[in-house]
């Protein structure tokens, strides 16, 4: 019994060379001197412009010469600290789909441009490039919208969780969501939207819900347990991009004879209390060649009272879980994983998420090396991974929670306080979508 | 998360089963069996139950009004689930009286679980205090037992969780034969065990055992 107990009581952790970098390719210099017209502008372009544009999310274009010229030295510090373009994964774990790094030639190209002055060189030499649009799905198939603003309050916990029924969806058999959009109406404030499913026959006694509090939606702490909510089909977090998969490879299950329930988690510690009335973009096939699923790790003792405690003051507060998803997900045969995502908080600090092999080795999903929730994005793999039973889905979280990593509260930064798993402290979660075939 | 909640779901173990208010004669053994089902979930939720554990034990009788004994609990359902549990327990009859119809007996109990489930594990240690009420009807017993307790959830990766718990349990001592009963048993919990919004949670427990 003793040996009983003992076994289980530590999780392994993976190698030091777990998502390490190889040495570094070495460069071949490209053109000994960079100019803006032939080297830069197609990088801006390419990896900058998307964003930063007139009325884009960037807080400046970068579309001229003269755009870039004012921002040399900013431009500098974030592309050799790697802070942009904001793509939080380290390079050497895994490859992803729409990368948003700059290969190392592109970084030393810009970097070496802007250490010899930022030169403009000739119009005339230009390499022919257009500004990336903003990504969006190819084709929409279904747009929802929440039926009426919305104007969260600041609740003691300075958290707003709530729910809306958003009916019009208009197929009545099940489908499946290949595409998969969403348009927070206020991101400043826009924490996290998760779209479930509901099935019709439950819409009445959830509208009869709405607006008993005087407000658009209603409240949906814990609402899983009470109502017919199906699962999800998408969810946002700040830094998400529109999900596809092209040719209908890939669909989430939208169940039949149901409509759509928004939970929208609003974060309203700056006190701000504008509306916001977000919209979700579909794109929708009737059968698809493989059904996705989504899956998650966290230790369910997080969950609970001091599971998951985060001290006041602690530097590198860490937890870890890891379990065989096979024996639940799957019945015990291999599946395929396509996405990942690490879901931790405002304090996070840095975390990854891998695959302890039943043969003792280790595969590297997602490695994020300085957490900011701001980017926390699904992350699709370039290729799926194939997970075999006995192999562990391993998620690995780290927090700072000293005084000069607290999140400001109406532009103050509070004390720190210990912090546990809920929705307006901290959590730490692996996500997958997979599926059961492949290819 | 359903899935990996069914481990802790886990956590929910039953204490002090399969009671009666009636200690075993000095010098006497009694064996017990049980097949049992626990379940728990925040209060807002409903309650699901999980795989059932098989209990064996042994219980004699030290004096006429001191029994001490202990259980082995299992529930082999391979990498889905599986447990192993040990528990020990002494039970001092505070009232007994020829010809009275209601007995009364403390049974403390102090217990060690292990549970597996999808290559994570999980450790659940606990103390309970059952008051147990024995209500004479022929040959057989009622048994209500209010009972209080803590339970201590541990895992690799999660710092511990402290469950306190009070409950009520009533069971029936169906006694067939002279030595021979079944104990149909079921208990429910309230614990102050709280997850994100929830005001606490609730446990149960269902069982039916056997004493010899």
């Amino acid at each position: 019994m003793l040996l009983l107990a003992l076994a289980g009581c530590s999780i392994d952790m993976p190698p030091a060379d777990f998502a390490a970098c190889g040495p570094a390719p070495a460069l071949d210099g490209g053109v000994a001197a960079p100019d803006y017209w032939h080297d830069a502008k197609p990088i801006f372009d390419r990896k900058c412009a998307t964003c930063h544009v007139d009325g884009g999310i960037a807080p400046f274009p970068l579309l001229t010469y003269a755009d870039a010229r004012e921002w040399l030295g900013l431009i500098r510090s974030a592309v050799e600290r790697k802070l942009m373009p904001p793509w939080p994964p380290n390079d050497c774990c895994q490859e992803y789909q729409h990368d948003r790094s700059l290969s190392a030639v592109d970084r030393d190209t810009l970097l070496r441009w802007i250490d010899g002055g930022g030169p403009e060189g000739d119009p005339a030499t230009a390499t022919p490039s257009m500004p990336q649009p903003p990504p969006q799905l190819s084709r929409v198939d279904v747009t929802l919208m929440m039926p009426t603003p919305y104007t969260p309050i600041a609740t003691e916990e300075t958290s707003d969780l709530r729910c809306f029924v958003v009916e019009g969806w208009p197929h009545d058999e099940e489908v499946f969501v290949t595409g998969f959009d969403v348009r927070p109406g206020n991101p400043a404030i826009v924490h996290h939207v998760i779209v479930q499913t509901v099935e019709a026959s439950a819409v009445p006694e959830l509208k009869a819900r709405e607006g008993a509090d005087g407000r658009a939606g209603f409240d949906c702490r814990n609402l899983r347990g009470e109502l017919h909510v199906n699962g999800g089909v998408g969810g946002w977090t700040p830094g998400s991009v529109p999900q596809e998969s092209p040719d209908a490879t890939l669909g989430v299950p939208f169940p039949a004879h149901s409509q759509v329930l928004l939970q929208i988690h609003y974060d309203v510690r700056a006190g701000v209390t504008m509306p916001d009335q977000t919209e979700i973009h579909f794109q929708v096939a009737t059968s698809v060649k493989h059904r996705m699923r989504a899956l998650v790790a966290a230790n369910p003792l997080w969950l609970a009272n001091d599971g998951l405690e985060i001290e006041a003051g602690d530097p590198d507060a860490m937890h870890n879980f890891a379990y065989d998803p096979s024996v639940y997900f799957s019945k015990g045969e291999p599946f395929f994983l396509h996405a990942v995502n690490l879901h931790v908080h405002f304090l996070g600090s840095h975390g990854r998420i891998g695959i302890h092999r039943a043969d003792g080795s280790w595969d590297c999903l997602l490695d994020i090396p300085e957490w900011d929730y701001h980017w926390s994005s699904w992350y699709q793999l370039a290729a799926p991974v194939q997970f075999n039973p006995g192999d562990l889905l391993y998620v690995e979280c780290h927090w700072d929670n000293t005084a000069a990593n607290q999140a400001p509260v109406n532009g103050v930064a509070p004390a720190p306080r210990d912090l546990h798993w809920a929705t307006a402290e901290e959590m730490c979660a692996a996500l997958g979508l997979f599926t059961d075939t492949w290819p | 998360m359903l899935a990996v909640a069914s481990l802790a779901g886990g956590a929910c173990t039953a204490m002090s089963t399969i009671k009666t208010a009636t200690t075993v004669p000095k010098g006497q053994n009694q064996v017990i069996g049980a097949i049992e089902a626990n379940g728990g979930a925040p209060l807002e939720l409903p309650v699901k139950p999980l795989l059932p554990e098989l209990v064996v034990g042994l219980r004699r009788g030290l004096t006429d009004k001191v029994e001490v004994g202990g259980k082995l609990t299992t529930c082999p359902a391979g990498r889905r689930a599986t447990t192993a549990g040990v528990e020990g327990e002494v039970k001092v009859q505070l009232r007994r009286v020829p010809g009275a119809r209601l007995e009364l007996a403390l049974g403390p109990a102090a217990g060690f679980r292990w549970i597996s489930a999808a290559g994570a594990a999980m450790q659940v240690s606990y103390v309970s205090l059952p008051f147990l009420m024995g209500i004479d009807v022929g040959r057989h017993q009622i048994v209500v037992a209010p009972e209080a307790g803590v339970q201590l959830w541990t895992s690799a990766g999660s710092n511990e969780v402290w469950a306190p718990m009070i409950g009520l349990s009533l069971g029936f001592v169906w006694r067939i034969g002279q030595r021979f009963a079944l104990v149909p048993e079921a208990a429910a919990y309230r614990t102050d065990v709280h997850i994100d919004y929830s005001r606490g949670s609730q446990m149960f427990h269902l069982g039916i055992g056997f004493l010899y």
